[in-house]
């Protein structure tokens, strides 16, 4: 159908035709236009060329442009601007149509020197002149050598340039120019000391000549500038990133020889063809405007890299990068990305394998190779902070090093070389491939890079974790020191200090650490549920301090926690901080215990004692300090153990389970220590209150002194009497009384309501010693800077028996009366 | 209704006095009623090519008729336009 | 730790306590570990040792003068869980007729056999810290029987604790133990003496409670038994389930008793729901269960207000238990101490302990924390003069004494008695003084009235 109505159409265009052209020999012209029918037909109906209309537009357009003369050019330019306006459907057919119409006109144009013809020409000079510039760079002379003499030729034969012999032709400038823009001296222009260029005083140039050659004798001196600074980066031993950026400067650079042997040519073209006007100072000028541009970034770029390299190369060619311009955003871009590639690389290797390939130091990440064991983790890897590319934040920078620092450890210290090392590298060797170096650099924070580094980081952190937990039992381990150098098991360090009480009695000196030991296994086995886990009762292991005069056992004896492998890189920091705390506490539950035991005894012997009515006094007073110490050491002991190490472990606890790497769990870990410690009132700030409550505990040695001799005396006593009764009865019965047993009997009395006496004064002053320290203990807790403390001084006061007693804990708590009232006390001490 | 009808017109028109700028850019030697047939067989699908090639034929055709018929008589054709 | 269970109330309340026990350690009745239970952290050596074909057994000695109870034990599930060797029935059966001498007597007749067990017992145990004693004061075996023990003990194991749980009578209901005033106080000297800690059961709270709290009309003995065990099981958690502190029985007891005599503690517990209704979960937090704690009506001691005398805690053990965050206990003391829900003696430092504890994994409670209260205070001395009260309301009409004399103690008179109510009335005056700020000079020889 539709090729019937061209058919018809057609035939109206020939009628048509026929008739605008008024033809007047009409009838004359029957036949020929019969016969044009037939032919116009037959080539319309062609389909030959169909596929020719698979052109697109823009080609299409290209091509008319190049038809056209420049002015022309812009002018269809505009009108097929206007046309994508239009209502036309087959836009591209038109233009078809009229360019083959335009075509039958033969008109030769001015072929018009246009630069990106040039440069298409001439791209195999170029390009070999590009390979040239990378192995050495005298491409220049190259090109230079063989349009010397065209050059000198032209001089000769061109009229226009011997117009004025007296100064000196612009063709010898432009060409002069043209050595300078590599830097290589010519006629007139000379090479200064600094790599400037001069026109030899002796040339005449006239002013504005001169101004411009001087202006365009910029580009040598800048590509001097970057040819000078790239001979001294391309030392041997510079590094790979230093090398990269030498190659990627020196790729800019032949793109730069390129367009001077595009100059070239185009100057011995125009000499050799004698065209009217040859390349002129003003055609240099236009030229040179981009290269110049692109020169002047480059010198600024060499100079700033001077004497950098590795990361901080990387960073400063990246300060570059922010830069408006599209074409030095993009050289730069191009620069960045070949400096960044070596890098790229050693990160990959870094992330996939843990390895560090990076023998000029380039890397931001280094390694002290003769760090192992528990420092690994800590100490072996660093962050190099000079190498950091700019683009890297520091959180970035400390996430790829805990991934690289993360395969490392699992390696070395985990000895996990389970099949899942290869998978993981295998992951990022198939990554490598997909991602260019371009996402290294270009900070996208959902950039693919940046999500695989996260990945990966997360990976393997994760894994470590997963190690240190399932297959090194993290929790069962800090269960155990929470159970035993934390006094977690309660009845466990009760009977391990029953058992030891004999041994740790004798002086220090006396002691024996396998003693000690064997009754530490006793203990373990005798307390041990069937859950504890044996590894770690047997990295339990007893330690004495050195011991110094008249110490005893009491004072020399910790238990130790000993550890290794990937749980001593989270607990080998700490030990020396639980055995600390261990020691503070075995010492408060040492209290405990002696004032269980005088209560015991106390208790028991009571009921003995019934028959002996004067000590029921002397047993009351004791109960009643005994009462008293009691409630303070279990206080004190409910504070360090439950509200300081049950709070800060359910705190750690939480923390660990929510831990994600390596490094969270040692900060977790450490606080718990710190807060430990810091609650314990071990650390520096609570010296003077930790000094204090050991003189409060001092008392409660004394007592137990007191207690034993009035036991022991106590029984004797006891004892001697139950025999007196029994020699009584006996005596009366037999001969009546004797005066020398009564006598004696009296005596004993005597002596040991005496006893009796004095005891009762030793124990008033010992409980009010006692007391005088709690209340200045609580005083201090009160006027303590932390609020837990003042809590516990309240705590310890509960039912303000001591306040009572003591009117300067009567005033509330202001801050100028903790002044005043320390004041007053140390005042009055 | 009718602003937009004027409206087409309106663009029709403008985009045929742009073509017709083109045209002579490339100097086709085409003239207004000719162009504006040409351009409406394109629009209607026809080959481009072709259809040069038949206006060339046509042109030159009408220009040897001149030639040898009419030599006095005053030439017509759009060339000297 | 040894447990003794003495007369018809000392082996139920006994029972129940092991049932529970057994349960929270996930021992079956036939005393051999469940298979879930393998992995526990509890210390199941406490109260039971293991025999060596894996078989738990508790360290429980049975005694009774009468069949009835033994014998339903016998009958029971349980029946295999005791030693057989540690059951000791009167051969004779007969009871003692709720006459606290008959016990008396039959105990001291029967002690050969009894320390037999004992003995063998306490060496079997490693570390023996005391014996733990089940019985009621009111009635004949537990009463009598428990007395002799208690001064046997005493005298036999001077260096150890003995821990009593006494079931003190109602005395909303009139008592078809007609002695049972006589009973109680000749009990209560030895408690007084002997005994180093009793925890009293009074069964006129415990009906109070299983009437007012759990709204049981008719609260059984089962019921009641119930109870009892919860507090027994509970008062021993922490040396069940061993934490930092409070492992051990003097650890437990000593903050809590200053003065040898003061050793009568009450207890509180709560949430007290039945089985039936322990739907109601409520979202308690410390603070609640510790004020809840120190109401009266949760008390399981039925005291009379005494306003006129300021009766005042000595000392307080709150055990809780559950999901406990540490730092809210803290926070809950300061409440407490800032609003004067207790009220505590003046002559020395005292103030509520508090000891977290574990909760058994195996048994399924549908309250997140739960707390038992130990306390020590003042107000039980009410409980003894009630005691003396119907003591002397009786001795008075010299009534029902003829049973007494027909036993050797008070063939020639019935100084005992007197004895006892002397003892008593100490108490109940040292109790008093200890209200006073002038307790620490007081001094018992001097007590007068």
């Amino acid at each position: 159908m539709q090729y019937i109505c061209c058919k018809i159409k057609i035939c109206n265009v020939i009628y048509i035709y026929i008739h605008t052209h008024k033809l007047k020999h009409f009838l004359y012209l029957i036949e020929s236009i019969r016969r044009f029918m037939r032919f116009s037909l037959g080539l319309l109906s062609s389909t030959q060329g169909i596929e020719i209309l698979r052109e697109d537009e823009v080609t299409v357009a290209t091509y008319i442009k190049s038809k056209l003369s420049p002015r022309d050019a812009v002018q269809f330019d505009k009108l097929h601007n206007d046309l994508k306006d239009g209502p036309l459907k087959n836009r591209i057919s038109i233009l078809i149509f009229l360019l083959n119409m335009g075509q039958s006109v033969e008109q030769i144009k001015d072929r018009i020197f246009s630069f990106p013809d040039m440069k298409s020409e001439l791209s195999p000079i170029a390009s070999t002149s590009g390979q040239l510039s990378q192995t050495s760079y005298s491409p220049a002379q190259v090109i230079s050598l063989n349009t010397t003499e065209t050059s000198s030729k032209g001089l000769l034969i061109n009229p226009n340039k011997i117009f004025n012999e007296e100064s000196i032709s612009e063709d010898v400038l432009v060409q002069d120019l043209i050595y300078s823009f590599q830097s290589v001296e010519g006629k007139i222009l000379k090479l200064d000391s600094s790599y400037g260029f001069q026109i030899d005083p002796v040339a005449k140039i006239n002013r504005s000549q001169k101004q411009a050659v001087l202006r365009l004798s910029e580009l040598g001196y800048l590509h001097s500038v970057v040819r000078k600074g790239l001979e001294r980066m391309s030392v041997t031993g510079a590094g790979r990133v230093t090398d990269s950026f030498v190659a990627a400067l020196h790729k800019e650079l032949s793109e730069y020889y390129r367009f001077i042997a595009i100059m070239q040519e185009e100057v011995n073209r125009s000499q050799h063809q004698m065209v009217t006007y040859g390349v002129t100072l003003s055609h240099l000028h236009l030229w040179t405007c981009d290269p110049l541009e692109t020169l002047k970034w480059l010198a600024s770029i060499v100079r700033a890299c001077q004497g950098q390299k590795g990361g901080a190369l990387a960073s400063t060619v990246y300060e570059f990068s922010y830069h408006g311009d599209a074409i030095v955003k993009n050289l730069v871009k191009r620069v960045l990305e070949s400096v960044c590639n070596p890098l790229y690389n050693m990160l990959m290797r870094w992330i996939a394998d843990g390895e560090l390939d990076d023998p000029y130091k380039e890397f931001f990440i280094q390694a002290c190779n003769d760090v192992s064991g528990d420092r690994m983790w800590h100490e072996k890897y660093q962050v190099r902070n000079s190498m950091v590319p700019s683009f890297l934040s520091k959180a970035q920078a400390k996430k790829i090093l805990g991934t690289g620092k993360s395969i490392n450890f699992l390696r070395e210290v985990c000895k996990d070389f389970s099949p899942w090392q290869d998978r993981h590298a295998d992951m990022f060797r198939n990554t490598d491939e997909e991602y260019n170096v371009e996402v290294f650099f270009d900070m996208d924070p959902d950039g693919r890079l940046q999500t695989m580094m996260d990945a990966a980081y997360k990976e393997t952190s994760t894994r470590v974790v997963e190690i240190l937990t399932k297959q090194y039992h993290l929790m069962d381990h800090l269960q155990g020191i929470k159970g035993y150098l934390l006094l977690g098991q309660g009845h466990f360090i009760q009977h391990l200090m029953h058992l030891l009480e004999p041994e740790l009695a004798k002086p220090a000196s006396s002691l024996y650490p396998h003693n000690i030991s064997s009754i530490l296994e006793i203990a373990i086995r005798a307390t041990s549920t069937k859950l504890d886990d044996l590894d770690v009762q047997k990295r339990l292991d007893v330690r004495l301090l050195a011991p110094s005069e008249s110490e005893t056992g009491w004072d020399v004896f910790i238990l130790d926690y000993n550890v290794d492998g990937p749980i001593g890189t989270i607990l080998e920091p700490c030990r020396q901080t639980y055995q600390t705390v261990f020691f503070a506490l075995w010492k408060a539950k040492r209290m405990e215990s002696i004032l269980s035991a005088i209560w015991k005894q106390q208790t028991t012997s009571a009921k003995m004692f019934r028959k002996m009515p004067e000590v029921l006094p002397i047993q009351n007073h004791i109960h009643l300090i005994t009462s008293s110490m009691v409630h303070l050491v279990h206080q004190m002991q409910y504070y360090f153990l439950f509200e300081v190490i049950e709070c800060s472990w359910d705190t750690f606890a939480k923390q660990l389970l929510q831990a994600s790497s390596l490094d969270d769990i040692i900060a977790a870990h450490s606080h718990f220590v710190d807060s430990v410690r810091h609650g314990t009132l071990l650390d520096e700030k609570s010296q003077e209150l930790m000094d204090h409550l050991r003189s409060v505990y001092s008392p409660i040695l004394d007592l137990q002194n007191l207690e034993e001799t009035f036991l022991a005396r106590a029984t004797q006593e006891y004892e001697a009497r139950l025999n007196d009764d029994n020699f009584r009865s006996e005596q009366t019965k037999k001969w009546g009384r004797t005066n020398k047993k009564d006598q004696e009997i009296e005596g004993r009395d005597k002596a040991f309501s005496k006893y009796l006496n004095t005891l009762s004064i030793q124990l008033r002053l010992l409980s009010r010693t006692y007391q005088d320290r709690v209340k200045k203990f609580l005083l201090m807790l009160a006027s303590a800077e932390d609020v837990s403390l003042q809590l516990l001084s309240v705590r310890l006061d509960f039912n303000e028996y001591y306040k009572s007693k003591d009117s300067r804990l009567v005033v509330p708590l202001t801050y100028q009366h903790r002044r005043q009232s320390d004041q007053t006390f140390f005042g009055c001490k | 209704m009718p602003e937009p009808v004027n409206h087409q017109v309106n663009a029709a028109r403008k985009t045929f006095q742009t073509l017709y700028q083109i045209s002579k850019l490339l100097n086709t030697n085409l003239d207004q009623t000719t162009l504006s047939i040409c351009i409406r067989l394109c629009e209607n699908g026809v080959n481009p090519h072709a259809l040069a090639n038949v206006v060339k034929e046509l042109q030159r055709e009408v220009k040897a008729m001149n030639d040898g018929q009419l030599e006095s008589s005053a030439s017509k054709t759009s060339t000297t336009k | 730790m040894i447990t003794l269970q003495l007369g018809q109330c000392g082996n139920q309340i006994g029972f129940e306590f092991w049932k529970r026990l057994c349960a929270e350690h996930g021992i079956n009745p036939e005393g051999i570990l469940e298979d879930y239970a393998t992995e526990g952290m509890d210390r199941k050596d406490v109260f039971f040792y293991q025999s060596d074909d894996e078989h738990y057994i508790p360290r429980a000695v049975l005694l009774d003068l009468e069949p009835r109870v033994i014998h339903t034990i016998m009958n029971s599930p349980y029946s295999k869980l005791y030693n057989p060797e540690n059951i000791y029935l009167s051969k004779h059966g007969g009871g003692a007729g709720n006459n606290w001498a008959s016990g008396y007597h039959q105990g001291e007749k029967l002690q050969e056999e009894i320390f037999d067990i004992l003995d063998r017992e306490a060496d079997g145990s490693d570390s023996l810290e005391g014996f733990v004693l089940c019985h009621s004061i009111a009635g004949g075996t537990g009463s009598g029987m428990g007395s002799f023990m208690l001064e046997s003990l005493a005298d036999r194991f001077p260096k150890k604790l003995i821990e009593t749980y006494s079931v003190f009578p109602n005395q909303d209901e009139i008592s078809d133990v007609v002695v049972q005033p006589y009973n109680s106080l000749l009990t209560l000297k030895r408690l007084t003496q002997c005994a180093d800690c009793v925890v009293v059961l009074d069964n006129t709270a415990l009906n109070r409670i299983a009437s007012d709290r759990l709204h049981i009309q008719n609260p059984s003995f089962t019921q009641i038994n119930k109870l009892v065990s919860t507090i027994m099981s509970v008062s021993t958690t922490t040396l069940r389930y061993p934490s930092y502190m409070n492992n051990d029985l003097v650890g437990l007891i000593a903050p809590l008793i200053p003065t040898p005599r003061l050793h009568f503690l009450m207890t509180g517990y709560t949430p007290l729901t039945t089985d039936q209704e322990g739907a109601s979960v409520r979202k308690t937090s410390v603070l609640d269960v510790m004020r809840r704690l120190l109401q009266p009506k949760n008390m399981m001691v039925s005291t009379a207000l005494d306003r006129n005398a300021s009766h005042c805690y000595i000392s307080i053990l709150n055990i809780i238990q559950g999901e406990v965050d540490p730092t809210q206990v803290h926070k809950s003391l300061q409440r407490i101490r800032e609003r004067k829900l207790a009220q505590f003696i003046p002559w020395g430092p005292a103030s509520i302990q508090v000891a977290l504890s574990r909760k058994s994994p195996y048994i399924q409670s549908t309250h997140r924390v739960s707390g038992l209260m130990l306390a020590n205070h003042t107000n039980i001395s009410s409980l003894f003069d009630r005691a003396l009260q119907q003591y002397d309301k009786l001795r008075k009409r010299e009534a029902f004494l003829e049973q007494f004399r027909k036993e050797k103690m008070f063939e020639e008179n019935l100084d005992e008695l007197d004895n006892s109510r002397e003892v008593v009335e100490y108490l109940v005056k040292e109790y008093q003084a200890a209200t006073r700020v002038d307790y620490l000079s007081w001094n018992p020889n001097k007590a007068d009235t």
